[in-house]
């Protein structure tokens, strides 16, 4: 076998068989990379809540659209606007309560979210630390 | 769980009994078929979509088995300068997941017509089609018409220099049918998400080619990853037209986050085994701007072997890794798919396909019986 291919070819392995270093998940729970990181790369999409498909309303293609859909207060309004998200996505302080949560682990809801492919544990951790700490568009 | 592959294997079988004739595949015909690069049989430098008069031959002579791969059957033939094609997929199937149970699929894929009228060395392309709806109910009317690719492009020759600005996605890596490989969804080429920009390049025969992009989201719809970047793709043929390797890198510069990939590929062709190798391999980083963000590394590693059991019958198997954070454990997802592809004529193609998924937390299986008419 070609050098190349061995060597993408052992690559490949190494990528599937890691499970990867396993730090502990100290990634900084504020709105911009929750955004960056998690809702622009699974929920975003063009066949979901995107300008063009508006799915249950929903428009995520800025950060600020995103957070409005999901906390019912604007981005730019200041993190003390009283407020509470259509639905109940978001209840600042409170992911027990916030159907955000429930609709990404499929508890209780008709569908998880996202459909196509659920998020990964650590970063539904994420987003309930985001709510956690206030929800705050930061 | 085996229990639950069963049942999705029963629907499936039930599912292509009650169907009749069709098929599919496209960077699995490089090399397999004596076409070491796209352009030999399309339009675009970068290959996909419309075909041309030798990829219309190719389709009823060496990929199916048998009909005239013309346009309308050679019912009726276009002006020289005029070329004209349809692409109709649909599709039904089951899904599993833990969260849901079984959820029954059944939706059209793609209504696409394509349109190039050639004005000597320069083209105009234009792509016109209903965007697939899986699963909304009361989408908005922009939802359902889409203009996927329209780009003017100069290229004198098939061979040589190229051109063309509009849109169209960026070349990068293999460039694979399936939308939901981790090499398009999570490289920024999900479906219907075509960027607008210029690309230039220089295809250098069956040797090499070269493909510089600089493009930008859709600033109407704003489809796909925000803000701008560039491309570069260099792919180098060897072992006489039967193998290749290219590298690739793209920047992804957003309002809030920059992303850097560089990657490789390769693809190998064994007649002995009649069996297609092609591969992909990138590493990326992803800076955001928010305080205490470290650069987040991550991976996707794409392997897809393609037998060709006989003329207009493959067999397939794509084999998927992906970490979207390589420091943080729970961040990786693999996924192994199993595809069945039958061309029974020119114009038509069946494919059944199996898919599963896992991620640290969850499970899914798919299975797909597409349907796919092309005119």
């Amino acid at each position: 076998m070609d050098l190349r291919a061995k060597c993408m070819a052992w690559v490949i392995v190494a990528l599937v068989t890691t499970g990867a270093c396993g730090r502990e998940d100290d990634r900084p729970a504020t709105f911009t990379y929750v955004y960056e990181t998690v809702i622009a790369a699974n929920c975003a999409t063009i066949g979901c809540h995107n300008k063009v498909s508006q799915t249950y309303g929903l428009q995520f293609e800025t950060k600020a659209g995103a957070y409005a859909g999901l906390t019912g207060r604007a981005c730019d309004e200041g993190d003390d606007i009283p407020g509470e998200a259509a639905a109940n996505y978001v209840r600042p302080g409170d992911p027990d309560r916030s159907q955000l949560i429930s609709l990404l682990y499929g508890d209780d809801v008709p569908r998880r979210m996202p459909p196509d492919r659920g998020l990964s544990e650590v970063d539904i951790e994420l987003v309930e630390r985001w709510i956690l700490e206030g929800a705050l568009c930061n | 769980m085996q229990l639950r592959v069963t049942r999705i294997l029963l629907i499936t079988a039930a599912a292509v009994l009650a169907w009749t004739a069709t098929a599919q595949a496209y960077p699995q015909f490089q090399f397999s078929t004596d076409n070491a690069r796209c352009t030999m049989c399309h339009f675009s430098p970068s290959g996909g979509g419309l075909v041309n008069a030798w990829g219309r031959e190719e389709a009823a002579d060496t990929i199916s088995r048998g009909g005239d791969g013309a346009f309308l059957g050679g019912a009726w033939e276009p002006p020289e300068w005029l070329a004209l094609g349809a692409d109709l997929r649909a599709a039904t199937g089951v899904k599993d997941t833990p969260a849901e149970g079984i959820d029954t699929l059944l939706f059209p894929m793609q209504a696409d017509v394509y349109s190039r009228a050639e004005f000597g060395p320069v083209s105009l392309t234009l792509t016109l089609g209903l965007r697939k709806q899986a699963r909304d109910r009361n989408p908005p009317p922009q939802a359902y018409i889409a203009s996927r690719e329209h780009y003017v492009m100069y290229q004198p020759e098939s061979s040589g220099l190229y051109v063309r600005a509009g849109r169209f996605y960026a070349p990068y890596g293999l460039r694979q049918v399936d939308h939901t490989n981790y090499i398009r969804r999570d490289l920024g080429f999900y479906t219907d998400e075509q960027t607008y920009g210029v690309s230039g390049g220089y295809l250098k025969d069956n040797e090499w080619e070269l493909h510089l992009s600089a493009f930008t989201r859709d600033p109407l719809f704003a489809v796909g990853p925000a803000g701008s970047g560039l491309a570069a793709l260099y792919e180098k043929r060897f072992h006489d037209d039967a193998a290749a390797w290219g590298v690739q890198s793209k920047v992804q510069l957003g309002p809030d986050s920059h992303t850097y990939w560089a990657g490789g590929t390769f693809k190998y062709w064994l007649p002995s085994l009649d069996l297609l190798v092609l591969t992909e391999l990138d590493i990326g980083v992803q800076r955001v701007d928010t305080p205490n963000a470290d650069p987040i590394a991550k991976g996707i590693a794409h392997l897809n072997l393609t037998h060709f059991i006989t003329t207009g019958l493959m067999v397939g198997t794509t084999l998927e890794a992906k970490h979207g954070d390589l420091s943080l454990r729970g961040k990786d997802a693999e996924a192994a798919t199993l595809s069945l592809q039958y061309f029974p004529r020119a114009h038509y193609e069946i494919m059944v396909l199996a898919k599963a998924e896992r991620t640290r937390n969850t499970s899914d299986l798919l299975s797909l019986l597409m349907l796919h008419y092309y005119l």
